[in-house]
This record gives structure tokens, sequence and C-alpha cells, in this order.
């Protein structure tokens, strides 16, 4: 078996993982394999491996419900390829991970020996479950998964793939798993405490920087009710200084064909003069198309007189704002 | 009237002593809060803008009466702080530290409910009732006192909403934003809840965004319980393509659950207005009044 080692879902259905008959086809099966990108990401490494006969498939992970805001545990005694789609079927046995362990162990036995198990194979998948459950706890993680995990005829098992997803926010504490995960995945940005991603770009022409992500969601949308499309979205944060507003138009700027820019800054902790600052700044060492800018709160006034002062128009309105950036 | 604070309410500031803590400790005095006391383990005995500073939660309370908590401490240290304010039965949790680890964040929240202490947060802007208190970072100036409840997801377009409400002469009893992340204490139905029994508050806004499933489970608690006051919605992010994290945390759509149409359609069915435009919901609360 050839697997590309890529930290992507459902490998199989992206030609990501392909069964060589004989040596020579190992050989054709990895330059092919190698000239791939899946999901936007190279291959640059391939596991190479014995294929495993096996008679059964096991689907076991820990994650959260994020609607019941909880940690679950998951199993299916017929698990593989496509097992998301079955996820809602009955075949997924999901139970409360922070369930009392006598309580949990009942269930999972009863529902393992109920599709075929032995009692000794229910036991020994709980031993399984309870290392991935001590991998989620210990290193934070949002997911682990294990799809399929493979027994073949004597019952020995073999975790055919897996998946760990680890939650962004729990890797600055974590630092010899951030630098091994920097080295293997290729991203030496993991190596630093990471902070939320703030930029999205899209497909439009009307580029949208604002502060706080509610607000720039909803100046997406008011730019498309009034018949244009989003570019990007790009939340400054709180408290966004003028280099943060001057480093949001210089991303703005790489992004050709721009019709405009519109700036939307209800400013709390953000400072109104700040922001202006910024933008009087950008537009005389940037290449901008047309800026629209509104601007309320703190310091509104001063923020306001250096906009005037740079010849930039400005509303106190955000549909105002929006209204007159796609009339433009 | 309003819900969770009032002109009485104790303030304890979890992390005063930090840039974010102290600022907003001075902001929250100049509102009127009652802030009674600060905490940051290595430096008990100092003051901040005269607010004595003690070296745990135990130690405060041993001297002060408190009603409400605040924490700004950072967020590797965020549930240790949360957790000792649970222990010591705060009755109010309000965490505005974000970037908590979400294994943090549900073992505070699992504390909480055990504990019956109202949590509000992770990551959330806090809560405000006009003109008496406020027990968080929003710029106060957009907030009038009234008579509309407003529950939020987001911090700014709570502010910018607000902003529309308080000029068009709508006020407010109370605001609160329950947090941006995927895990949070009070979920929009239990801000609801609350409204529902506090006779100062006539009428409710709802301020969602796409992703989780908070706002079709308002729905469902709308229509399950005959909700006896006026709701009307706003739900930002009909635009936002799926699979993409904008921002908060909590903002990611997966599947069918948590589109703006779905969230749309399930608060419509629950006979709810969805308003357009942020602009929209001031005339529209003024019809249901």
């Amino acid at each position: 078996m050839l697997k590309a080692q890529l930290p992507i879902k459902e490998r199989l259905k992206h030609g990501g993982i392909m069964k060589a008959e004989d040596e020579e086809e190992v050989g054709t099966l990895s330059r092919v394999l190698f000239s791939k990108s899946i999901e936007g990401l190279p291959v640059t490494e391939v596991l190479l491996e014995k294929a495993i006969p096996f008679t059964k498939e096991f689907y076991l992970a820990y994650t959260f419900d994020w609607r019941k805001q909880r940690p679950i545990f998951m199993f299916s005694a017929a698990g593989g390829a496509g097992l998301e789609e079955r996820a809602g079927t009955g075949e997924v046995l999901v139970l409360d991970a922070d369930r009392p362990r006598p309580s949990f162990v009942k269930s999972f036995v009863a529902e393992t020996k109920s599709k075929g198990s032995t009692e000794g194979e229910a036991r020994r998948l709980l031993r399984v479950a309870k290392r991935m459950k001590k991998l989620f706890d210990d290193y934070h993680a949002e997911t682990v998964e294990i799809n399929p995990l493979a027994a073949d005829e004597r019952e020995e098992f073999t975790a055919l793939d897996v998946r760990v997803i680890i939650d962004n926010d729990a890797l600055s504490t974590q630092k010899a798993l951030r630098e091994k995960l920097a080295a293997t995945l290729q991203r030496p940005e993991l190596e630093k405490p990471t902070v939320r991603e703030n930029f999205v770009q899209l497909e439009g022409d009307v580029g949208v920087i604002g502060n706080g992500a509610g607000l720039v969601l909803s100046t997406m949308d008011l730019v498309k009710l009034s018949g244009g499309e989003p570019a990007d979205f790009l939340d400054l944060g709180g408290g966004a200084s003028r280099e943060n507003m001057v480093q949001a138009l210089q991303r703005l700027s790489k992004i050709r064909s721009l019709h405009c820019i519109v700036i939307n800054v209800l400013g709390g902790i953000t400072r109104c003069d700040e922001i202006a600052q910024g933008i009087a700044e950008s537009v005389k060492t940037l290449q901008l198309p047309p800026i629209y800018v509104r601007l309320v709160g703190t310091n509104e006034g001063q923020g306001k007189q250096i906009l005037g002062e740079a010849g930039i128009s400005y509303f106190d309105n955000m549909e105002d704002l929006v209204a007159s950036a796609i009339k433009g | 009237m309003g819900i969770m604070i009032d002109s009485s309410t104790r303030v304890l500031v979890q992390g005063i002593t930090g840039t974010q803590g102290s600022f907003h400790t001075r902001l929250m005095l100049d509102y009127g809060t009652k802030v009674v006391a600060g905490t940051s383990p290595q430096k008990a005995g100092l003051e901040v803008e005269g607010i004595p500073v003690y070296g745990s939660v135990r130690d405060a309370l041993a001297e002060r009466s408190v009603d409400a908590s605040i924490v700004f401490v950072p967020a590797a240290f965020a549930r240790d702080a949360a957790l000792e304010a649970i222990s010591n039965n705060i009755g109010l949790l309000v965490v505005v530290t974000e970037m908590i680890p979400v294994h943090h964040a549900f073992q505070i929240k699992e504390a909480a409910e055990r504990a019956g202490v109202k949590m509000v947060g992770p990551n959330t802007p806090g809560v405000i009732t006009p003109g008496k208190s406020k027990v968080g970072i929003m710029p106060s100036h957009v907030f009038k006192p009234g008579e509309v409840g407003v529950v939020s997801r987001s911090g700014t377009l709570m502010y910018e909403i607000a902003n529309t409400l308080s000029s068009a002469g709508v006020g407010q009893s109370t605001c609160i934003g329950v947090g941006g992340d995927r895990i949070v204490g009070l979920k929009v139905a239990d801000v609801l809840k609350l409204f529902r029994d506090d006779p100062g508050t006539k009428a409710i806004t709802i301020i969602g965004e796409i992703g989780g499933g908070m706002e079709e489970e308002a729905a469902q608690y709308i229509t399950e319980t005959k909700y006896p006051k006026p709701v009307v919605a706003f739900i930002a992010g009909r635009t936002a393509p799926p699979e993409r994290r904008m921002g908060h945390a909590g903002a990611i759509i997966t599947g069918e659950v948590g589109t703006y149409k779905n969230k749309r359609d399930a608060l419509e069915a629950a006979g709810l207005e969805v308003a357009k435009k942020p602009s929209e919901v001031a005339e529209t609360l003024r019809k249901v009044i």
C-alpha cells in the first residue's frame, strides 16, 4: 500500500492511497503520487507498507459535538471509507465521552456484541478506546479518529488510518508538539503560538475591512444585498493600531482588480484616530482603489479630521457606507 | 430592571493588574459598576484604580462580598482562575479571555453548571445593564436604558445594533454577548429564559451569526415554551462560504446546520421577524412593542 502523508480526511477518495501488485508498480505509483497535489497540498512523503488482509473494519473516534458542546465517543462495527455519509443512520454508536466509566463500558460492550464481536474483542476494543481518550485529553485534541481499525482472522488489530486534530488554541502551551508539527507538516508558522486567522480571500471585487468578526460578516452581507460581491473577510480585531490598519490595506493592495474598499470601524477599544492615520498613510504609499470609510466611536472627531485632510470620504452609518461604495 | 446585574452588583476583577484588566476596571468604575476587589497571584496588597488586589479569590472573599467575577487572566491560566471563582460560589462568572483551549472551556462550563453558576463567555464582551452597571469591555456610549433585551454572539455587532437602537430611541434593559467560541457558558436560549422572567424586558433581540446551532436551539425554545415576548433576530454571515473560519471559532459552517438559511428558516418558523439589515432591527422592534 502507498499512502500519501497529508493532514486531510478521506485520502482514499482523493486518490492519496493506492495499492501496488508488485515492485515495479510501487515505482510507477509512487511517481504518480509524488506528482500530485491534494486539496492544495503537494505530496512530499509517501508511506509504503504491506497490505494487510482483514475481515472487519471498526470506526472509533473521540471528538466534540459542537451543538451540544460536549466531547463524545463514536463507534461503528462497520468502519471504512464513506462512514461520514452513514453517520446519522444508527450504524454509529454515540456515547457521552465523559459518562461514568461503568456505564460507558456496559453500553460499548453491548453494542459491539450485538454487531457480532466476541466478549474478548469488545474488551480489546475498549482498551484501544481508553488509550485514544488519553491522547484526546493529554494533547488537547479536537478529534482523535481511527478509521478503519482493521481486525484480521486472528483478531489482531491494525490502525490503517488515523486522524488527529489538535486545538490551535492549546498549541501555545505544548512546545514539544508544536515543534514536531511544524517540522513534519512543513509549516514553520506553527512553531509560534498562533494568532487567530483573520483574513479569508473570496471571489468578489469589493474589499472589506472591519473590526470584529460579526461586524465584518454583516458588512459583507450588506455589500451583497446592495448588488456587490465581497472580495475578502478581514477582521482587524480589537484595539487595532495604525500599523495593523496599514498591514490590512497592504494585504488588499495585492488583490488585483478591486473595484473599491469599504472600511467599517466601530471603535470601542479601537481608536478612530489610529485607524484614520493608517488609512491616510496607506493612501499615499500604496496603489489602492477608491476607499470608503465608516468611522465612529472612540476619538471619532480626530479620526474624521485626519480623513478629511487626506481627502477620503467617510460616513457615520454602515448602510450609507456600503450604498455609496457600490454606486461609486 | 434588567437581568444578571444592576447597580448593586459587587464585582471582582480576576487579572486586575494586567493591561486589559486595569484599563477596563477604570472604565467599569467610570460607568458606575461596583468593583470591590481584584486578584493577581503575585501582586497581593497593591491597589489598582483604588481597588484592593488580593492573591486569591478566597483571600478577596475573606474581606469583601462579591456577586460577580470578570476574568481577564491570560488564556493559559484562565481555566484555573475561572474554577477558583466557581468553587468559591460566585454566582456570575464573565470570562472575557479569548483563545482558551476547548478542553478547558468544557471543564469550566461543566463546573459552572454543577455549581449553579451563571457563566458568560469565554471570548465575550460581557454584560451591560445600561445606566446601571457593566461587567464587560463594551463601549458604554452606544447603550441607552430601556426595555429591549439584547443577546448577541458577536461583540462589535452587538455594539452596532445597540447603537442603531439607541439612536432610534429604543433603549435596552440588558445586553449580553454570549461569546464567540465553540464552547460557551450561557447560550442564546438560556438568556431568553432569563429575559422571560424580567418585568423590565418587553421585547428581545437575538443577534446571531453563522456556525453552531444556538439560533436553531433558540427557535425551538421559543416554539416549545410559547415564548410570551416578541423577539426580533438578525443573523450575520449570509455571504460567508462554508468550512472557512471567519474570525470567531464559533462561526464555521459545517454541513447543513449553522448556515444562514438554516438559522433564518428555523427562526421564521418559530414566528420571529428576521431583519435583513442592522438598521431594520429598530424598525421591526418598534412595530412589535
